[in-house]
């Protein structure tokens, strides 16, 4: 039995929860860029159904890792899904919408993928995003290219790499790095 | 950042203000119909269901027991 969506499409939860979403945004390429030591901590901010989450938990059964979304049904399926994966190292939390409850400075890697886009205003979120992270730690931000690929949402939806960039400075990360992984993704770190 | 979007984390309200794009994933949960976000008075109205569905903190509370019923 399925946690109570609480409100969301089942429709688009299907799709978000896609494997063939695979073929073209596999989440073990970003840990293949970023290295995470196996005893990390790592948040990833919109959690959503846990496409990140979840992987990352299962490759690193040493890392604390915190799955984060301002919908309670997420948060509630990815807790039904991390204890049936007996992923006792993921927690699910509830967060609003710039505001995690968890301590400056915790994390090594904070992930936000897929929801630049859906920002009107990133940049209190990228604040949050620079105070969780310990000094030298890394935000890791994917989101779809700005272009026509057949795959990015249409333009005005898409968020051009410059902006994000411009963000995530003004956030205060310095040595921004662009990564070419993916066909239809940007993937951008910097550090804290 | 435009003048439109007065929200830039400084006033106070920023952790209370959510994204309209975010909710695009919810429906009502009795009739699965469509919501309509009213900013300012923060909530989802399933105009279907004759229901309002608060948004404290930023966060949608989507449960029936807790919204508002229209016609009152």
């Amino acid at each position: 039995m399925m946690a109570d969506l609480l409100g969301m499409d089942p429709d688009r939860i299907g799709r978000l929860r896609s494997p063939e979403r695979l073929a073209y945004f596999d989440p073990a390429r970003i840990w293949e860029v970023l290295r995470p030591a196996p005893d990390c901590t790592l948040i990833d901010i919109g959690a959503g159904v846990g496409f990140i989450t979840l992987p990352f938990a299962k490759a690193y059964p040493g890392a604390k890792v915190y799955g984060c979304d301002i919908l309670e049904g997420m948060v509630g399926l990815l807790a039904e899904d991390a204890a049936a994966q007996g992923l006792d190292n993921l927690a699910a939390s509830l967060m609003r919408p710039n505001a995690i409850d968890l301590p400056d400075g915790c994390a090594d890697i904070v992930i936000m993928a897929q929801v630049h886009h859906e920002l009107d205003a990133p940049e209190p979120l990228m604040a949050e995003c620079h105070r969780l992270l310990a000094p030298g730690g890394t935000v890791a931000i994917v989101d779809w290219k700005d272009e026509e690929n057949g795959k990015s949402p249409a333009k005005g939806r898409r968020v051009p790499e410059a902006t994000i960039r411009a963000h995530l400075t003004g956030a205060g990360f310095r040595d921004l790095d662009s990564h070419e992984i993916y066909e239809f993704h940007a993937f951008i770190t910097g550090q804290a | 950042m435009s003048d439109e979007s007065p929200n830039d984390g400084r006033d106070g309200t920023a952790a209370d203000s959510i994204d309209p794009k975010l909710l695009e994933i919810l429906v009502c949960p009795l009739t699965k119909g469509p919501l309509r976000y009213d900013r300012e008075a923060q909530e989802l109205v399933s105009e279907q269901a004759r229901l309002a569905y608060p948004i404290r903190e930023g966060i949608p509370i989507m449960l029936v027991d807790e919204a508002r019923s229209l016609d009152d």
